[in-house]
């Protein structure tokens, strides 16, 4: 399992005076009937370091709301993400922030 | 029944013959649909889901990772066929990181028979009714579902 900690980037704040380049590329996850909360919150920490606490946040989000934003940053950073979620099942789509 | 054990450093598989025969046989269905990917096949679709709305976008997402995507699971699937070589029951210790492989594995086995079988949660919650017609596709979900719980319990184990 890897150990590394990746910041809590999506807690930044965005503001609204920003350009449109600046603006960060974000990834979502939706809920799905398939997928186990356990593993869902299993691969959150295991791709992004997450703790258990904060990958269950990001888990029951899913679940309860339909979706949540995972991580975000730059596009390049966010295909990659989008990509390692893909390769584990998760249901992953990228979008910009507005 | 199919069990994942912690075992110090790694993890045991302990699996009855014909759970290793269904295992298998499974495995060659799900390597048929990713090489074949059928595009507008529901269980195609759900293994290789859209990344962006815009249509153009998505193309060159594809163009860039697609092949790589597919590849990746075709490997995850043949790690899994090199522990079960043996036609059963078995009983194997896989090294802890190694086992962690087989999660995406399981995970497209379910998500293949959720998406042929249109699972959604109140099919998912409701107890398997004999006479359904997808009884038996439903069955082998649950099944699935309770290895990669055995699984995810073994490898917490063993982190601690």
């Amino acid at each position: 399992m890897e150990t590394s900690t990746a910041p809590d980037r999506i807690e930044e704040e965005i503001t609204g005076d920003e350009t449109e380049a600046d603006r960060p590329w974000l990834v979502i996850v939706w809920n799905d009937p398939i997928n186990l909360m356990s593993y869902v919150t299993w691969v959150l920490q295991k791709l992004f370091g997450y703790s258990l606490e904060k990958a269950t946040r990001l888990m029951l989000q899913v679940h309860h709301e339909g979706r949540s934003v995972v991580s975000s940053g730059a596009r390049e950073k966010a295909e990659l993400d989008c990509f390692r979620l893909h390769a584990h099942g998760l249901w992953a789509t990228i979008a910009k922030s507005n | 029944m199919a069990e994942f054990i912690s075992d110090g450093p790694s993890v045991k598989l302990q699996l009855e013959q014909e759970e290793a025969t269904l295992l298998k046989r499974l495995l060659a269905e799900l390597r048929a649909v990713i090489q074949g990917e059928a595009a507008g096949d529901p269980v195609t679709d759900r293994l290789f889901p859209s990344a962006y709305e815009d249509r153009d976008e998505e193309a060159a997402f594809q163009d860039l990772v697609g092949e790589q995507l597919r590849a990746q699971k075709l490997a995850a699937i043949q790690q899994v066929e090199s522990v079960l070589v043996e036609p059963g029951p078995l009983e194997v210790s896989v090294p802890a990181p190694e086992i962690g492989g087989w999660l995406p594995v399981l995970t497209d086995l379910r998500l293949a028979i959720g998406a042929r079988f249109e699972v959604n949660e109140a099919k998912m919650d409701r107890p398997i009714d004999p006479d359904d017609p997808d009884a038996a596709g439903m069955t082998i979900l649950h099944w699935l579902g309770w290895m990669q719980e055995s699984l995810l319990d073994a490898l917490r184990q063993a982190e601690e």
